[in-house]
């Protein structure tokens, strides 16, 4: 037998390429005696060395899969140590770590065992304990296993504060080659019976105050980026469709990290960080910015300028919005500005109830002027490129910075998703 | 050339706010409003002392209150824990700002008192949401979870009400050694006292099993082909490393 430790290195090695870490979007409050709450913009704990942050403790249940996905890890044919943990050991664990202050709560996820219904059948009585037996409070995201039947599914969601089904492979093509066992059907429905479970559930909530939250954080899922060749725009529209169609809360994208030498995967050195940088961008564009994945891209160009952030990169096909003023704009075309954020957009909107918004003040409103300028005038001045010429607006937001690397700021790159305080992206 | 006055407050929340009142008494422009102990800090100041005075500081409490707004006597209250030297005087100056302008004075940007405010309040709201994270708890033997923290500001006290709501039925103590301060919890109610950095504490018998798990935690879930160390600091500034678990001694 394996001590706790020893499965514990293996079934949080396994589980670490989820990049999902978030544990905000659900505010529940303590119950008399119990232990935890959960904190609706979410905390990060610790961040390891790859500049990820630690919320929530990340393990599989078991990695002893029926399955055999080649982009996966956990595949059954791959030669690797195995482990199980029992619901008594995970739920001893996240209690201890909880009190000590190391994480914000669990996300626990597995490899199928045995079958889909008797996995999900574990999850059930680990978290049915945790907020039963031990009170626990704190934040618990749970990855549904797609192919379970939906009694098990929503007696599970009513415990739980996030649910999650990754997609992992952005189209079906894409499945049949790398996961021939999975299908998008199977994918799907879960999906939208947790979204028709969200619903059913807030309309009883409005009868009866007694019908318990249903994954009252939402759903999200993930897509793995470099893996197959599908291009950023049907990533994003997939992502958009998911939004729009699945009541989706996130969609996180992970850069493909090879951990298996399977013929069928592309051979690289190096996991596509930036692009899955400028895909987190986008998202955000169309979350917060009132962007449409058909704005962005096209089939005629179907991928992001790796140089450029995609706002940037939109911004300078449509010049003929450009420049705006400063001092007028309304905020949503404010935010069309590249530089412009969410924060410095509401705060130009309230400074300018008071006094003119000049240059400086923007720079400390944290507006990145450098590429903002090109595109604004400032009490009928403009600062930037005179001829508002694309060609040249591009070299000089790109200029000086060979990859463009220099305009992605620290907190850009947040591999994690939407780890950390909320510093947004300045894009 | 004329001497540049500065204020000295015992140190209070209460003594702060009996130098504003003095400073609108007197009608005088300091240069600085400052805690007692930096007295003769600097060559060019006079100084002239202030007593805490109850009539007095409750007169500016609840003109900020009411003229402003219970937000900005928040942001004021903050922007004193920060213990930063200019703080004084950037509170007198926010304030008269917001005397004059009323309950719309944060949503005043682009004046420089109210910036200047807003830019030390950031500082401490983004430290105390650090600490939210950062602060580690050890099980001692007697049961209580204790917790070392060394942080800039001076924000023990505003950490307190977060962990009354998280860990509400075991007794706690969160100590800032550099500040000699402590909020202890005993699963009624918090209280803040200063306190002497314990010389040994006796840990609970597995309490060392589970920092040897949280570190084998920490190391497993890292992915050494994102390296990624720059990123790492930015969040988790290395000043805070040596109370972590994870990465401490």
């Amino acid at each position: 037998m394996l001590d706790t430790i020893a499965k514990l290195k293996i079934l949080s090695d396994a589980a670490k390429y989820d990049v999902s870490c978030s544990s905000s979007g659900s505010t529940r409050a303590n119950r008399k005696g119990g232990l935890g709450n959960a904190s609706e913009a979410g905390i990060c704990h610790s961040w390891t060395d790859d500049g990820r942050c630690i919320s929530l403790l990340k393990i599989l249940m078991s990695n002893s899969c029926i399955y055999d996905c080649a982009y996966c890890v956990n595949r059954s044919s791959n030669d690797l140590p195995r482990a199980t943990f029992t619901p008594d050991e995970i739920i001893d664990i996240t209690i201890n770590f909880y009190k000590r202050n190391y994480i914000e709560g669990l996300f626990l996820s597995s490899a199928v065992v045995k079958s889909p219904n008797h996995t999900m059948d574990r999850f059930l009585e680990i978290v049915r304990r945790l907020r039963d037996e031990e009170n626990f409070n704190g934040y618990i995201h749970l990855k549904a296993i797609p192919g379970a039947d939906r009694e098990i599914l929503d007696k599970v969601a009513v415990h739980v504060d996030r649910l999650s089904i990754n997609i992992e492979l952005p189209t079906d093509e894409g499945l049949k080659l790398l996961a021939p066992q999975k299908k998008k059907k199977d994918i799907l429905l879960p999906m939208t019976q947790i979204n028709q479970g969200i619903t059913r559930y807030q309309e009883e909530r409005k009868l009866f105050r007694s019908v318990p939250k249903y994954v009252p954080a939402g759903q999200t899922t993930q897509l793995i980026v470099g893996a197959t060749s599908d291009s950023d725009y049907r990533i994003l529209n997939l992502s958009e469709n998911l939004y729009q169609g699945y009541g989706l809360k996130r969609v996180y994208y992970s850069a493909f990290v090879p951990v298996s030498t399977n013929p069928l995967l592309p051979q690289i050195s190096a996991p596509p960080l930036l692009r899955e940088n400028r895909l987190y961008q986008a998202d955000w564009l169309l979350r917060f910015y009132g962007f449409q994945a058909a704005e962005l891209l096209s089939e005629d160009k179907p991928d992001f300028d790796l140089l450029l952030d995609p706002k940037c990169d939109w911004a300078l096909r449509n010049m003929h919005l450009f420049p705006l003023e400063i001092n007028r704009a309304d905020y949503q075309l404010l935010l069309k500005v590249p530089g412009i954020g969410v924060k410095s957009a509401r705060r130009i909107i309230s400074s300018r109830r008071f006094a003119k918004v000049g240059f400086d003040d923007l720079k400390k409103m944290g507006v990145a002027l450098k590429r903002a300028k090109h595109f604004i005038t400032i009490d009928g001045r403009h600062f930037g490129i005179s001829s508002m010429d694309e060609v040249k607006i591009r070299s000089a937001i790109i200029g000086g910075s060979p990859m463009g690397l220099e305009q992605l700021s620290i907190f850009d790159l947040s591999g994690g998703g939407d780890c950390g305080i909320k510093t947004g992206l300045s894009v | 050339m004329e001497s540049k006055l500065a204020y000295l407050y015992d140190g209070s929340f209460e003594g702060l706010l009996t130098a504003i009142y003095h400073v609108y008494y007197d009608k005088v422009d300091p240069v600085a409003i400052l805690p007692i102990w930096e007295e003769g800090s600097n060559f060019l100041y006079t100084y002239k002392r202030v007593e805490t005075d109850v009539n007095k500081w409750e007169r500016v409490y609840n003109a900020v209150e009411e003229k402003i707004s219970h937000y900005s006597l928040k942001r004021i209250y903050n922007v004193y824990l920060s213990e930063m030297e200019d703080s004084g005087i950037i509170i007198l100056r926010y304030l008269r700002e917001g005397f004059r302008i009323g309950s719309g004075t944060d949503d005043y940007q682009t004046n420089p008192a109210v910036r200047d405010l807003e830019e030390i309040y950031h500082k401490v709201r983004l430290e105390v949401h650090r600490f939210l994270g950062l602060a580690r708890f050890k099980r001692l033997q007697n049961g209580i979870f204790y917790s070392q923290v060394e942080p800039d500001h001076n924000v023990v006290a505003l950490l307190a009400p977060h962990f009354v709501d998280r860990i509400p039925a075991e007794r706690w103590i969160i100590h800032d050694i550099k500040r000699g301060v402590a909020v202890f919890y005993d699963t009624r109610e918090w209280t803040i006292r200063s306190i002497e950095k314990p010389r040994d504490v006796v840990l609970y018998e597995d309490e060392e099993d589970y920092q040897d798990m949280w570190r084998e935690y920490y190391r497993s879930a890292n992915i050494e082909s994102r390296r990624n160390k720059r990123q790492q600091r930015a969040y988790m500034p290395v000043r805070y490393w040596k109370n972590l678990v994870e990465k401490g001694d």
